[in-house]
């Protein structure tokens, strides 16, 4: 498993304590699982993905992840409706792994309260919270 | 003279009543108008389990490149083949219960049967033979037959049932199944298997909505059936069929109000498949068999009354099975359990039947298999109870299986850390519910499995490690996790 310092945490996006990430403007917000979450989980062998429209609160979850290690809930950094998913990772789930900022993504939302954005974590926080050894 | 028992039914209720009955020195005569060995053996259990064996070999197969096992060319099921195969296994089996029926001497007449008095049934044989079968006690085994839609009434062809579905000689390209329960669901994974392409429709919100499966295991499987492509519409009905060049046309609509729905598609679907197969539930066959000669007590459903000593309302006629509804469990297993206390009390000794710790094993892929109450019926029996969850996946024998899904439950009561009920989804779970139900009869705590060295490597271990969870000292598991 990665050291803190080899994680891949880019500068732009915005982390949950759940470890998903969050890309985006008022408009559209991109989500998906962090490097660290990725690395935790091991080999990704399935993604299971909400229904485009469907309607979340912040902290709910709206997704199921699985392993060969593990099954772990996903959950909404911040509120918003389902505008698309990523259908690759029915097939593909690997990509997850791979590329869990680009290919890898999760879905895409409306937000509802894009404010929400404001609770969620940058890079040196994030980095800070998991050097704390209080990530899961 | 010994005493004279009459059963009517050779499933595996009347013909372990009738092994039983004789073994207590009675005279036994059983009238069947089927072959031996009810729906269970002919259309049931073993059928199905035969259909089952050749879907998981087909998946194996499908995986044979992740084995390590080169396969030129594809793999498809011989439809043909696994007919006749199946129908060994169903004719070997009963030939095996004929020759016990034979070693009791016990009377075994393959006729329609008629009730006419509480000692007296008229059996009707081939070519128009009657012979009146007389008893001083009567035990009714009567089974049970699939539930017909009324707006959808089984033809034998397009719209079928169970006992049509497994004696299939082509795999249909594609195949509606009506209703996720038990039966549903694991013709769903056998046709996905098969080839078919497969649509579950269910009126409830989770697959296999019965109050003794835990719901996580529901959404396990409809997880599994997602993997597979098998598409699941809860909260849905098919409201009618339309047929036209061999096709049939089903108008699914939703069974929820739109409030409920929650972005869920709301306009009527129409799907086109080649089948529909309703799987909505079972009748009770208390019909055209004199039983009204009887006058015993039924409920408004048709399923018959029993005490606890499987006797009706009529004294020395008593009834197992199918027959006595879903309040009683409609299982093979409970049946036979019924058709010993059955033959036990009309020979004179006093036993109740208990429906205590009666495990329920479903074929799903993976599948399920649970013994005792869930979660929430415990809360409601007001004890203070604790769930503990173990994944396959942590389990070296499932890694190496290639069967990482699914997991066990342990409910176990807070104050004596008694079992109180084991819920498994996951690979081989319909056999590695009998520790479970063993635990649980005898008044096992979770350090009674735990502290019980389980093979290595085993899918067992599964047992061992979520009670140690139980005692918030899992082995296999992150700490704190």
């Amino acid at each position: 498993m990665k050291s803190i310092q080899e994680l891949n945490l880019p500068e732009d996006l915005r982390y949950s304590q759940d470890h998903e990430w969050v890309r985006g403007s008022e408009e559209k917000v991109m989500i998906g699982l962090t490097d660290y979450a990725q690395d935790q989980l091991g080999r990704i062998v399935y993604v299971e993905l909400p229904q485009v429209r469907k309607v979340f609160k912040k902290g709910h979850v709206f997704g199921v992840i699985e392993s060969a290690k593990t099954v772990s809930e996903m959950y909404m950094p911040i509120s918003g409706e389902v505008s698309d998913v990523n259908g690759l990772l029915e097939n593909s789930p690997h990509l997850v792994n791979k590329s869990p900022y680009q290919e890898g993504w999760m879905i895409e939302i409306k937000p509802s309260e894009f404010s929400e954005i404001d609770t969620l974590l940058k890079k040196e926080a994030y980095m800070e919270m998991l050097g704390k050894g209080d990530a899961d | 003279m010994s005493t004279r028992i009459a059963i009517l039914g050779a499933g595996p209720g009347g013909y372990v009543a009738a092994i039983r009955a004789a073994q207590l020195g009675a005279q036994v005569s059983v009238i069947e108008r089927d072959n031996i060995g009810g729906t269970c053996l002919n259309y049931g259990c073993i059928p199905t389990k035969a259909l089952k064996t050749t879907a998981e070999l087909l998946e194996t197969f499908r995986r044979a490149h992740e084995m390590g096992v080169k396969v030129d060319g594809e793999v498809w099921p011989n439809m043909t083949r696994l007919m006749v195969r199946k129908q060994r296994v169903i004719d070997e089996f009963a030939e095996g219960i004929l020759r016990i029926f034979d070693s009791y001497k016990i009377q075994f007449l393959k006729s329609e049967g008629y009730v006419l008095e509480p000692n007296r049934i008229r059996a009707k044989g081939m070519r128009n033979s009657t012979a009146d079968v007389v008893s001083d006690k009567m035990i009714l085994a009567i089974g049970s037959r699939p539930l017909e839609i009324p707006s959808l009434p089984f033809d034998g062809h397009k719209v079928i049932s169970s006992d049509e579905a497994i004696s299939l000689n082509e795999v249909p390209e594609s195949i509606l199944i009506i209703g996720g329960g038990i039966i549903g669901c694991e013709f769903a994974f056998i046709f996905n298997s098969f080839g078919s392409s497969v649509t579950l429709v269910e009126a409830m919100s989770r697959l296999i909505p019965l109050p003794s499966v835990d719901a996580d295991c529901s959404i396990i499987i409809q997880r599994e059936m997602r993997k597979r492509k098998i598409r699941v519409l809860l909260n849905n009905t098919v409201a009618r069929a339309e047929f036209n060049e061999g096709k049939v046309r089903a108008f699914i609509k939703p069974a929820l109000s739109g409030e409920e729905l929650n972005g869920a598609e709301e306009k009527q679907l129409i799907q086109e498949v080649d089948k529909i197969l309703v799987c909505v539930g079972r009748k009770p066959n208390t019909q055209s068999m004199g039983l009204e000669n009887l006058g015993l007590q039924m409920d408004n459903n048709g399923w018959i009354t029993t005490n606890d000593f499987m006797e009706t309302t009529v004294p020395g006629v008593y009834a197992i099975g199918d027959a006595l509804g879903p309040a009683k469990a409609m299982l093979a297993h409970v049946a036979s359990a019924e058709g010993l206390v059955a033959a036990e009390n009309a020979l004179g000794i006093s036993r109740k039947m208990s429906y205590e710790t009666l495990p329920v094993g479903i074929w799903t892929s993976p599948e399920i298999a649970c013994v005792g109450v869930t979660e929430e019926q415990a809360r409601e029996r007001r004890y203070t109870v604790r769930a503990d969850k173990f994944l396959f996946r942590a389990l070296g024998k499932a890694q190496a299986m290639g069967e990482i899904a699914g997991h066990v439950k342990i409910i176990s009561d807070v104050q004596n850390k008694r079992v109180l009920g084991i819920h498994i989804v996951g690979p081989h779970a319909t056999d590695l519910i009998a520790e479970g139900t063993l635990a649980i009869k005898m008044g096992a705590t979770v350090d009674d499995v735990a502290e019980t060295i389980h093979a290595h490597p085993t899918l067992s271990e599964a047992l061992m490690e979520v009670s140690h969870r139980a005692l918030d000292a899992g082995i296999h598991y992150l700490k704190g996790d």
